[in-house]
């Protein structure tokens, strides 16, 4: 009975050194960040969709250039002022179902390819139906990835039109 | 309240006299990104696409850091109001809102606000102080509750 009582002991041992050893990984997987390049990506627009302004910007390398519709942010600061809070309110008035998504690079560079389905209602009740593509590029810095370049382009002119302050009013459906 | 085509022509006027706007050749090539704080009418893109927003902002600048108190600490700051809600709050108007600072050493940094004036700010000291915090810097401060959030580890982190 000693013997496997001894046994016991071992196994019950190896056991709680394999539970300290695991709860010590994951702790250093957290610690490190280790949110893949995609996941960056789906965490910003969750931040957008959460009015969580600071965790948007926490996405974000201080590197940061935007395309948007024919346009540039070129700083971080830049997109932080002008454009991010108009994001939020277009991410809360509006639907986002990713329709496709193609991830590439390596090392500290990596790309993100998404489409997404967008509907919504404008306020003056124009209906928002497009596809819209969006290109991210992230840089790992330290132990996170974060987005350095994002370029957002839709299939629909006329909104595309309206964007750029042509007096196009954008098709409804 | 929406955004209206005259409000962000306010804005981009505003942005334009803080150095944060870029020109118009910034949207054709990424040659004039460089040039990106010339102070310069910018173009307003997607500002034209009307959403009704999604919660009460106020933007402005530092025009001034509040003195620090006996341990050094910073609560306040004096500001201007930028963007397009470009008139100073009324006394309080802001008490519980959440500020972001949106430049400078604590871009990302995430505040309540204890109270105001129409020119002076100052924070809840729980968030800790707003050392850092520098003349001409940008803030945001949007009418939602501050989030609980671990650390303000952001702004260092991501300077480069």
């Amino acid at each position: 009975m000693a013997h496997v009582g001894g046994n016991m002991r071992r196994h019950a041992g190896k056991a709680a050194l394999r539970t300290v050893l695991l709860t010590l990984a994951l702790g250093v997987a957290a610690a490190q960040g280790t949110r893949i390049p995609a996941d960056v990506v789906d965490a910003f627009h969750a931040a957008l969709r959460n009015k969580d302004t600071a965790a948007a910007l926490s996405l974000l390398d201080r590197g940061l250039v935007v395309f948007e519709f024919g346009v540039a942010d070129p700083t971080a600061e830049a997109y932080a002022f002008q454009h991010l809070p108009l994001d939020i309110d277009v991410a809360v008035a509006t639907q986002w179902k990713l329709e496709s998504r193609r991830v590439g690079g390596e090392g500290n560079e990596r790309w993100v390819l998404s489409t997404y389905h967008v509907t919504g209602k404008l306020t003056d009740e124009t209906m928002i139906d497009q596809t819209l593509l969006e290109t991210a590029i992230l840089r790992r810095t330290g132990d996170a990835f974060r987005i350095v370049h994002l370029h957002w382009s839709t299939n629909d002119p006329a909104f595309q039109a309206r964007t750029q302050g042509k007096g196009t009013q954008s098709k409804s459906r | 309240m929406q955004i209206t085509l005259a409000a962000a022509a306010v804005l981009a006027t505003s942005i334009a006299s803080t150095g944060i706007g870029f020109t118009d050749a910034d949207t054709v090539g990424l040659r004039s990104l460089q040039q990106a704080r010339a102070p310069a009418p910018i173009p307003v893109g997607h500002d034209n696409v009307e959403v009704d927003p999604a919660l009460r902002r106020y933007t402005g600048m530092v025009i001034a850091v509040g003195r620090p108190d006996d341990e050094g600490r910073i609560y306040s700051f004096q500001a201007k109001p930028i963007g397009p809600r470009s008139s100073p709050p009324a006394s309080n108007e802001l008490r519980g809102w959440r500020l972001t600072i949106l430049a400078g050493k604590r871009f990302a940094s995430v505040f309540e606000v204890d109270g105001n004036t129409e020119s002076e700010i100052t924070v809840v000291p729980r968030d800790g102080p707003l050392n850092g915090l520098a003349v001409s810097d940008v803030f945001i401060i949007e009418e939602i509750a501050v989030a609980p959030r671990p650390a303000q580890q952001s702004a260092t982190q991501m300077e480069t």
